[in-house]
């Protein structure tokens, strides 16, 4: 995981608070569960290209 | 083939475009765990103005500003300022009462002649937050969003990047129980939002920061010239295109989320979706110069976004012309016709496996409660031909049982009919909309969602975007029309 950019930030508890790092992490974690997600919609529409086909054969 | 026959079948195929442009959508989504802005969050939490405007609101306001104050966030780097536009109803009363148990935390700013629309209001709140220089970023809300304990933080980790200027969350719909309905709009907010607003994300531009969840830097408010475009029923997609035209982002943060209460039939869904379709179209006329014209220093001209706004915009166009080319050809040529037909559904039914598949996967918890009406999205009888076109002989059996059950001697006489029939469906399916509002405003609300069942909700909201192009057209009044809350939202994770 990337760490976050050190910036000045208006307010907050300093790079890396521990809400905002656990924050961070959760959304990263979904967001790599994206593509998985995507591969698994792509299969699926695969399938059922093949199945068409079988069922046409 | 001839060479009119060939322009027939283009047409007639045209009518996939969108779906095609929806599948590219969609498979942006993926490429969001690459490009995002996560590389450029820090820990900010600027001093933060929720604004939130509210004629008659009192059924849902308790409950908002109980949500926000209840919000993980420093209470010292938050206040709530609720603008009345001269209510009528209990709002003032329950208003003082809140900024009296809340004292320098909830902050009732009253104006006494309103009913100049949502954009004057707000302006009323941005004028005050301007005044000093407490306010570091505004949050601009919906007097019936309730925000999860967490969003806020969420969306201000964006802010700690200069170069950001507004930042939108996830609004999903929340009303509880809700009819068939509401559940339809949560669906539709997993593409509308969770979808396409992350590939617009991958862009680098989004189309339009949620009217109940937006977050400003001070420094974009003032670059905005301190007040929002009044003069639009799409004050929150105007800003958002101004924003970006001058330089500074907008991010889509999909793990901020915000519950909303949405109509609950489709008299109300209409009502709303009129105000924002006309709404676009009005946005598409006054950006006409950006369109299409890439290298502006803004993504809002590039070839995709462009693709994404006209593909959603001219979706019901799509639709006749693809009907009427169908129709075309059934006089020319039946057997082509056929044919055509047939690759038509073949392609929408890979582009509904995928994008339906999809959807369901991004939002789990919203697919537990909607997947019946992610199913029944483009409604049965297109459902039906989907099943004719991708399972033939099944189809044929099944038709021919029919007929047989009912002691009809099918010809080829009856199968044309019926084709042309199913042709004329492709586009005639936007006036089962029309429809479902009659019915509905006749007291048979029951009735009118079976027929959108049956119609389809996508075509229902192609429905809408007709009758949008037709009060254009006749230069009808806009009416900013309030949509009736009555405080049923909740937080469903």
């Amino acid at each position: 995981m990337t760490a976050p950019r050190d910036v000045e930030a208006p307010g907050g508890e300093g790079p890396g608070s521990p809400t905002f790092a656990r924050q961070l992490a959760e959304t990263r974690t979904a967001e790599r569960r994206l593509v998985w997600k995507e591969l698994a919609a792509v299969a699926l529409v695969v399938a059922f290209a093949v199945a068409r086909q079988l069922w046409l054969a | 083939m001839d060479p009119l026959t060939a322009v027939l079948t283009g047409l007639a195929l045209l009518g996939a475009l969108p779906l095609a442009v929806g599948v590219y959508q969609f498979a942006l989504v993926g490429a969001h765990r690459f490009r995002n802005h996560y590389r450029e969050v820090g820990d900010a939490l600027p001093r933060t103005a929720v604004l939130i405007p509210a004629w008659n609101e009192g059924a849902v306001l308790a409950t908002t500003v109980r949500h926000l104050l209840d919000l993980d966030y420093p209470a010292e780097r938050l206040r709530v300022y609720v603008v009345d536009d001269a209510s009528t109803d209990g709002t003032p009363a329950l208003l003082a009462e809140l900024a009296g148990r809340h004292p320098g935390r909830v902050v009732h700013l009253r104006r006494d002649h309103g009913g100049e629309g949502k954009a004057a209001t707000l302006n009323h709140g941005l004028r005050r937050l301007l005044a000093d220089d407490w306010m570091e970023a505004t949050l601009v809300m919906d007097a019936d969003v309730v925000y999860e304990p967490d969003a806020l933080r969420k969306m201000t980790r964006h802010l700690a990047d200069p170069r950001v200027g507004a930042v939108t969350a996830y609004i999903k719909e929340g009303s509880r129980p809700g009819t068939s309905i509401n559940r339809f709009v949560a669906y539709e907010y997993v593409h509308a939002q969770a979808a396409a607003r992350r590939a617009q994300d991958v862009l680098g531009t989004v189309a339009c920061l949620a009217g109940g969840a937006q977050l400003h830097a001070r420094a974009n408010l003032e670059a905005l010239g301190g007040r929002l475009v009044t003069d639009t029923l799409a004050e929150d997609t105007v800003t958002t295109f101004i924003t970006q035209m001058g330089g500074r982002r907008v991010v889509f943060e999909p793990d901020a989320v915000a519950w909303a209460e949405e109509p609950a039939t489709v008299d109300a869904l209409w009502r709303q979706r009129l105000r924002w379709a006309r709404g676009n179209l009005d946005v598409t006329r006054r950006f006409r110069h950006v369109w299409f014209r890439p290298g502006q220093g803004h993504g809002l001209g590039g070839v995709s976004f462009g693709l994404f706004w006209f593909a959603t915009l001219l979706l019901p166009v799509f639709m006749v012309v693809s009907s009427a080319a169908l129709v075309a050809l059934w006089v020319r040529d039946f057997e082509e016709s056929q044919e055509v037909f047939r690759r038509l559904w073949i392609v929408t039914a890979l582009a509904w496996v995928f994008i339906t598949a999809f959807a369901l996967l991004l939002d789990p918890a919203t697919a537990r409660r909607t997947w019946r009406q992610a199913l029944a999205f483009p409604g049965v009888m297109s459902l039906a031909f989907i099943v004719a076109a991708c399972a033939p002989r099944p189809a044929v059996a099944v038709r021919d049982g029919l007929t047989d059950l009912v002691g009809i001697d099918l010809t080829s006489g009856h199968v044309r009919a019926v084709m042309l029939v199913a042709y004329v469906w492709v586009a005639g399916c936007l006036l089962v909309g029309w429809l479902a509002r009659a019915v509905d405003r006749r007291g048979a609300g029951r009735l009118a969602r079976v027929i959108v069942y049956v119609g389809g909700f996508g075509p229902l909201l192609c429905s809408i975007t007709v009758d949008a192009y037709l009060k254009e057209a006749r230069h009808a009044q806009q009416r900013w029309e309030k949509t009736e809350k009555s405080g049923a939202v909740a937080i469903r994770s």
